[in-house]
């Protein structure tokens, strides 16, 4: 038999019984999660998971006790219970911590956690970036939330508009710490995505096409490809903003030349977006669990999956929907108008899905059906809500009112904690295998059901009658009172029925455990036995609802008779499969568990904190601990190990790893660069939109360098680039001074467009055009820094003959960013020139 | 890839990103032509954006029914059908999206 495309059929299973009697033991050993507080230094997906869902569940709580202070402070007219200026931080870190802390993190934690067990695979592709993103999240959000106690939380509200929130309003480090503490954090969502990605198309079982992937996983593929689509926008608007705050480069100041609205179109390219990345996984949760409540296959699942994606793209043509009070052009508000009701079609289409898959089912009105269910009625009301703010005249009557609030809580609470609350009750079990007390769940539902209608639909009354948001109190006069009262009832009720589920929950997981089965008779292979290495052995998939169309799967893979029922090469393994058609690929070696992520990660969170508040210093150091430590764990990855071939079943021997575009590695580094650049057009965004708002470009003053400069700096680059693809032809020392030779040219290259740069007097912080420029000239300066990193520590890789033809993905992957870097100098030299011939 | 995933990907998602071109390109030209950069007088060009709306929809359309073709000759592939689905989705969103282009013109 071939090694790659040949999917054993069921009636034949790979590997026969018995089972040689070590085998399960070794299995066991290696995968063993450590315990006591070694427990932290797991890397396994499954342990960084609930880790994860840990603590944006304490993030929740915290923001959800903000959110109380807020209701009583507004309970009455003319309330002194909290000054202004508190109340500002307060409905600030509310919002910031709800979306930034909760609401992204807790959809990519139950990713994190159930994918591996739903895919069928041992682990995901990159263990220790998860568990390096987890623990920068923990690290960095938890110092973040401190602010609030020393007076130095944010206070311009979740979306930072400048400029109230530059120099001049806003002087206090309040801002600085949003801005470095939210756009670091946002650096881990985006390695919690690169994660998710790679490990959806490369660890599905053999056999689970993309048609028979689960809906769910198809749901945070795709928003995977968002979150690496959106997130760059915001943290190239942070770095702006940061950068006119710290180095006076004024891109939003419009006395120089600059916009505000540069802001606001970077915040919400991602801050729309981000309410799909939010909602799709719910809606992916959800196209899983209907079928399983109403032991139906889900209607129109593959039009569904259409949807899905359809909603991911058209969700990237809604963003300026919330500037339709910022003077923006007739045409382009109603492009965006038309586009927001747009969006609802494909999103009706999967509330029509779920329907009708209820419809004709048999429903249990269990504790997740009743949480759908209330998922259902309360984001149906949202959306048509969203569909009304869409229309351009309604919106300028309400924008900035309390009817937004109503709006954005029945999509974000109905949209995904909802569903996040029905997923706790449908997916606990697997934890410890007991399920949270059905009697108990009723009133709970009803408890957050109806505290939530209490205190969210009044809300759309107060706004109408025109309060506006982030208010600290209100008169009398205003007739807002009993509304307001109303609200705060119904948020005391909301927050006692959060209350009693975390005690249900607590309890639950306190029982002694037991083993888990299948209680719901679900069909997807999170429900198949499995322990810290996943499944005993790697499931043939021959259907899109496996455990309903397979009923002795779960016996068979128990038995260890699928693929891969031990270890190989004694180290932590997985089958990584192809994209489309998951056929076997080659075997890939994971890593093991490590204290250099958690040491990684807080020398990351240290340096960014500690930039905050300028203690340059001990943030350099923190700076140095977290690259050393990145390296560390990077120089034991890509090793040789002493076979080339892994039989894993029924005649199949696969390849150990994969160079070049077949490897995880390198689409993990592929990803990462598509994140570089989407910060890199952010950049060249605001030059040209700076640009084309000048009478006269470039403004007086100013001028552009000799052409002779630009052309030798992009020689240079270029040459850097061949002598990099020159060098992998090499081995050992031809390799590693080729590649130094590389860096000598993309240096110089650098020096020299600088050096032409200063010859024409740039300044930035001149005007917003200078900025802009500078800008981009310095973020190839940073992409500099990471070859001049990078290529020593390949030198070094091949002065000690540790790249082989069989191990060359850190030469791969370095060749890849050294591409990159010439493209984006190349990039940035045709957009700065390019645009003033366009407008000539 | 040796199972195509780019060549597959594309083809499936072809008219949804034509949508995003479409509307990219309207959202700019839009912009671009009410600033002093690109200065129109009469506002944004609308055969300019009636052209871009037309090639966007028969670029779906030729998608949809290559899609449909593929199927109705028996091809089970999965991208087939999302071709001809997102087509479907596609072609709706930019007839709806580009009404304002025939209704709306200036830059007020």
């Amino acid at each position: 038999m071939t090694t790659r495309d040949t999917i054993v059929n069921d009636d034949a299973l790979p590997n026969p019984l018995p089972r040689p009697p070590l085998e399960l033991t070794r299995l066991e050993e290696i995968w063993e999660t450590p315990r006591g507080w070694r427990f932290f230094k797991s890397v396994n997906n499954t342990n960084i998971g609930l880790l994860y869902i840990g603590t944006a569940i304490l993030f929740f709580i915290l923001a959800g006790i903000l959110a109380l202070i807020m209701r009583v402070q507004l309970a009455v007219p003319d309330n002194d219970l909290v000054a202004a200026s508190t109340y500002n931080q307060i409905f600030t870190m509310h919002g910031t911590v709800m979306m930034f802390l909760f609401a992204i993190p807790i959809v990519e934690a139950i990713a994190v956690y159930l994918l591996p067990n739903m895919l069928g695979a041992r682990d995901l592709p990159f263990p220790r970036l998860s568990a390096y993103a987890f623990w920068a999240y923990a690290f960095g959000g938890l110092a973040f939330f401190c602010t609030l106690f020393w007076g130095l939380a944010p206070d311009g509200g979740w979306f930072m508009y400048p400029p109230l929130t530059g120099m001049k309003y806003s002087p206090g480090l309040n801002a600085d710490f949003w801005l470095l503490g939210i756009g670091f954090i946002e650096i881990s969502a985006i390695a919690g995505a690169i994660e998710l990605i790679v490990g959806i198309l490369f660890t599905r079982a053999p056999g689970m096409t993309l048609r028979r992937m689960p809906v769910y996983a198809w749901a945070m593929l795709v928003v995977g490809v968002m979150i690496i689509i959106a997130f760059p926008a915001v943290i190239a608007g942070t770095a702006l903003l940061e950068l006119e705050r710290a180095l006076n480069m004024p891109i939003f100041d419009p006395e120089r030349g600059g916009d505000p609205l540069i802001w606001q179109h970077l915040f919400w390219f991602f801050g729309h977006p981000e309410v799909y990345i939010i909602f799709l996984p719910a809606a992916g949760m959800i196209s899983t669990m209907i079928p399983t409540i109403a032991q139906n296959r889900l209607v129109g699942r593959r039009v569904i999956v259409v949807a899905l994606v359809g909603v991911g793209i058209f969700s990237f043509g809604l963003w300026a929907h919330h500037m339709f009070t910022a003077g923006l052009g007739v045409i382009e508000m109603s492009l965006i108008s038309a586009a927001s009701m747009a969006v609802a079609i494909p999103t009706g289409i999967q509330v029509f899905g779920w329907i009708a898959t209820l419809w004709s089912g048999r429903i249990k009105l269990n504790a997740p059906t009743l949480f759908m269910l209330g998922f259902m009625f309360i984001f149906v009301l949202g959306g048509l809500t969203g569909v009304m703010v869409a229309v351009i005249p309604f919106d300028w009557q309400v924008h900035d009112t309390y009817f937004i609030v109503a709006h954005l809580h029945y999509v974000l609470i109905g949209g995904m904690v909802f569903p996040v609350f029905a997923a706790i009750y449908y997916w606990l079990p697997l934890v410890n295998g007991n399920q949270m007390s059905e009697r108990w769940a009723k009133p709970i539902f009803w408890l957050l059901f109806g505290g939530f209608n209490i205190t969210f639909f009044p809300m759309h009354i107060t706004g109408l009658y025109g309060m506006p948001r982030r208010v600290y109190t209100y008169s009398h006069e205003m007739g807002w009172d009993w509304l307001n009262m109303l609200s705060t009832v119904g948020a005391f009720m909301f927050a006692l029925g959060i209350v009693v589920m975390i005690v249900d929950a607590t309890r639950t997981l306190r029982r002694p455990a037991r083993k888990t089965g299948n209680p719901w008779n679900a069909a997807t292979l999170e429900w198949l036995p499995n322990e810290d290495y996943g499944n005993r052995s790697i499931p043939i998939i021959t259907s899109d609802d496996p455990l309903w169309d397979q009923p002795t799967l779960s016996k068979e893979v128990e038995e260890g008779r699928h693929y891969l029922p031990g270890t190989v090469t004694g180290r932590r393994e997985t089958i990584a499969t192809s994209p489309v058609s998951a056929t076997p690929n080659y075997l890939m070696i994971l890593p093991g568990d490590s204290w250099l992520t958690v040491i990684g990660a807080a020398g990351t969170a240290g340096f960014f904190l500690l930039l905050t508040v300028k203690a340059m210093v001990l943030a350099f150091i923190c700076g140095f601990i977290a690259i050393a430590s990145i390296i560390g764990w990077l120089w034991e990855s890509d090793r040789s190990v002493n076979m080339r071939e892994a039989p894993i079943g029924g005649g199949i021997k696969l390849p150990i790893g994969a160079v070049g575009a077949a490897s995880h590695s390198w689409w993990g580094t592929f990803i990462m660069l598509i994140v570089i650049y989407g910060i890199f057009w952010s950049f060249a965004y605001t030059y040209i939109h700076t640009s084309m708002r000048l009478e006269i470009c470039p403004p007086p003053g100013a001028s552009l360098p000799d052409g002779m400069y630009t052309i030798g700096a992009a020689a240079l680059l270029l040459a850097g680039s061949a002598l990099v693809w020159f060098s992998g032809r090499l081995k050992g020392h031809g390799m590693a001074w080729t590649t130094l030779a590389a860096l000598a040219c993309t240096t110089a290259a650098f020096v020299l467009d600088v050096h032409s740069w200063r010859l024409v007097h740039l300044d930035g912080t001149r005007d917003a055009w200078n900025a802009s420029i500078s800008i981009m000239l310095g973020f190839q300066g940073v992409m500099l820094f990471v070859l001049l990193l990078a290529a020593p520590y390949l030198c070094v890789r091949a002065w000690r003959g540790m790249v082989k033809p069989e191990n060359r993905a850190t030469r791969d992957n370095i060749a890849l960013i050294w591409h990159y870097v010439t493209l984006q100098g190349i990039t940035a030299m045709l957009v700065i020139r390019g645009l003033l011939l366009v407008m000539d | 890839m040796d199972d195509q995933f780019f060549r597959r990907a594309t083809r499936a998602s072809l008219p949804f990103l034509v949508w995003a071109a479409h509307f990219g390109f309207s959202y700019i030209v839009a912009a671009a032509q009410c600033t002093p950069g690109a200065w129109r007088p009469e506002g944004p060009n609308p055969w300019l954006l009636g052209g871009a709306t037309l090639l966007a929809l028969a670029i779906c359309v030729w998608s949809g029914a290559a899609g449909g073709k593929r199927l109705r000759q028996g091809s089970t592939e999965f991208v087939d059908y999302v071709a001809a689905a997102s087509a479907v989705l596609a072609f709706v969103a930019i007839a709806w999206t580009g009404i304002p282009v025939l209704l709306v013109s200036g830059c007020a």
